[in-house]
């Protein structure tokens, strides 16, 4: 018994964006950091997605439920070398006084915040329409 | 161009299964009601609202259990305990309103002038 079908999806779809939101949380967290356990300033990182075949249950002659999914493909740092600054001080300066810092642009990890949660919320009211709808033909006696 | 194609191509066989289970199974269509089958003494009524009870108990059940999970930090995903819940919920109002309509159909029968 299946009250509210294609969910599944939904609910890959809702876990998928919350990987996202933690990478984007993390690149946040070190947008300042200098030094990573390699030695070398922290890369900025990205999640690529990919549409998967999950698998729902069996129907009612027992051959499988398939439905298309969302997976996470992988999470990648993103190459490009960060900003040169001039900072003497610093402890991981070079011996010029230069100090590389994060590749992290916070205005586009804001921008992905905005794009992350926005797609939450999409996958959200799905499951609120989906919901209503089944509620809707629930209240079809009446 | 062609690379947008074979694109599309392997988009649409992914989604093959899908449609050949839409095409197989017609879920999407009402099914027709078969023969009456003979009155027989496994499937009485009882056991049938039995086995729907049961069925929702179980969603229950399975919301309790993903609820439990996320309470008990073994899990983060707050939708699918959320999802679970409303799925519980809605199975619930099924049987009450099935209930509804069998106990109506029964006043119906006892408002019956003899």
């Amino acid at each position: 018994m299946n009250i509210m079908p294609g969910l599944e999806s939904t609910a890959s779809a809702l876990a998928a964006e919350k990987v996202r939101l933690d990478v984007i949380g993390q690149n946040i967290a070190n947008a300042h950091t200098t030094r990573g356990p390699d030695g070398q300033p922290y890369a900025r990182k990205m999640v690529s997605f990919e549409a998967k075949l999950l698998e729902v249950g069996t129907n009612s002659d027992g051959g499988k439920n398939f439905t298309t999914g969302v997976g996470i493909k992988g999470i990648k740092s993103d190459p490009k070398a960060g900003p040169l600054v001039y900072n003497p001080g610093h402890p991981d300066a070079d011996e010029k006084g230069m100090v590389r810092l994060p590749n992290v642009n916070l205005t586009h990890e804001m921008v992905d915040l905005i794009a992350a949660s926005r797609s939450y919320e999409a996958n959200l009211q799905v499951v609120r329409t989906a919901k209503q709808m089944a509620q809707n033909a629930l209240r079809m006696g009446r | 161009m062609i690379e947008l194609n074979t694109d599309m191509v392997s988009q649409q066989a992914l989604n093959q299964p899908l449609v050949e289970h839409l095409k197989v199974n017609k879920s999407f269509q009402p099914k027709e009601l078969q023969a009456l089958p003979q009155s027989d003494t496994n499937e009485s009524f009882g056991s049938l609202i039995g086995d729907l009870v049961k069925k929702v108990d179980e969603k229950g059940k399975v919301a309790a259990e993903e609820t439990n999970r996320l309470l008990l930090g073994e899990t983060d995903n707050i939708h699918q305990s959320m999802i679970a819940m409303q799925e519980s919920g809605l199975a619930f109002t099924m049987l009450v309103e099935v209930r509804n309509k069998l106990v109506q159909s029964y006043q119906e029968l006892m408002k019956m002038p003899v």
